[in-house]
């Protein structure tokens, strides 16, 4: 088995726009396992809509170098980027978590173990973190974790 | 400060919250450190939603593979696991997950 992996990135949220993305190795499945969300901003009472979404295509975005949790752990094959991101293909109805966050909170979904959302080892192939719709345009700080 | 969770029998009990189901949670939702809700993952797209009890929002359960599912019109159509459906997309036998 793997090692446990994790990227942060921070993008501001908007309609229809990808936080972070993690893309797909070809050699072996991710399995993202864990989600946290809060913001850097001065608190407020703004309602975002989030849903983590799958891609055929990644965006061109900035790269963000994933972190082991384990410093013992080899490189990670899969790889993140954070947004703003131009030229994606976004899978359409593919949301496989839809959830609203308040930003005064921090949220977390961790996934049981053998229920993460898989991403497939298919080439660019990319599971994100999307902002549906948002009330303004607050940071969003989020780390995905996964395991590969 | 997530509570401590006993696996016990396919129940799982949550230490101090009297909460029981019989289905294990495909995850949680934690609000400032709290466990303020479950999510479940369907047995067929592997998509999780978070229960919320008394919503009226229609689930289904397959008794081919004996999962829970989303309630999605192609989930409930047939029966084609989370895993399958991997190893199809990934041979380019299906076009999508």
């Amino acid at each position: 088995m793997g090692g446990s992996y994790n990227a942060p990135g921070v993008t501001p949220a908007g309609t229809n726009l990808t936080i972070m993305e993690v893309i797909a190795a070809t050699t072996v499945r991710g399995r993202l396992s864990d989600i946290v969300i809060g913001s850097k901003d001065t608190p407020n009472d703004i309602a975002t809509e989030f849903s983590i979404i799958r891609g055929t295509v990644s965006g061109t975005g900035t790269a963000v170098t994933p972190r082991a949790n384990d410093p013992a752990e080899p490189s990670a094959q899969l790889t993140a980027k954070q947004g703003t991101f131009t030229g994606q293909t976004k899978t359409a109805n593919s949301a496989m978590l839809d959830f609203a966050w308040n930003q005064r909170t921090t949220f977390r979904y961790p996934f049981q173990p053998g229920q993460e959302i898989v991403i497939p080892a298919t080439s660019d192939n990319w599971v994100g973190l999307e902002s549906i719709g948002s009330g303004s345009t607050p940071s969003v700080n989020a780390t995905l974790t996964w395991i590969e | 400060m997530i509570r401590t969770i006993e696996k016990r029998q396919g129940f799982i009990v949550r230490a101090g919250q009297n909460i029981q189901q019989n289905r294990i949670p495909g995850g949680f939702v934690v609000i400032d450190g709290q466990v303020k809700a479950d999510g479940m993952q369907c047995g067929h797209c592997g998509g999780h939603w978070i229960v919320q009890p008394g919503s009226g929002i229609q689930r289904g359960f397959c008794l081919k593979c004996a999962r829970v599912t989303c309630g999605g019109a192609e989930c409930e159509r047939e029966c084609v696991p989370y895993e399958k459906r991997l190893d199809l997309y990934e041979k380019g036998l299906r076009d999508h997950i």
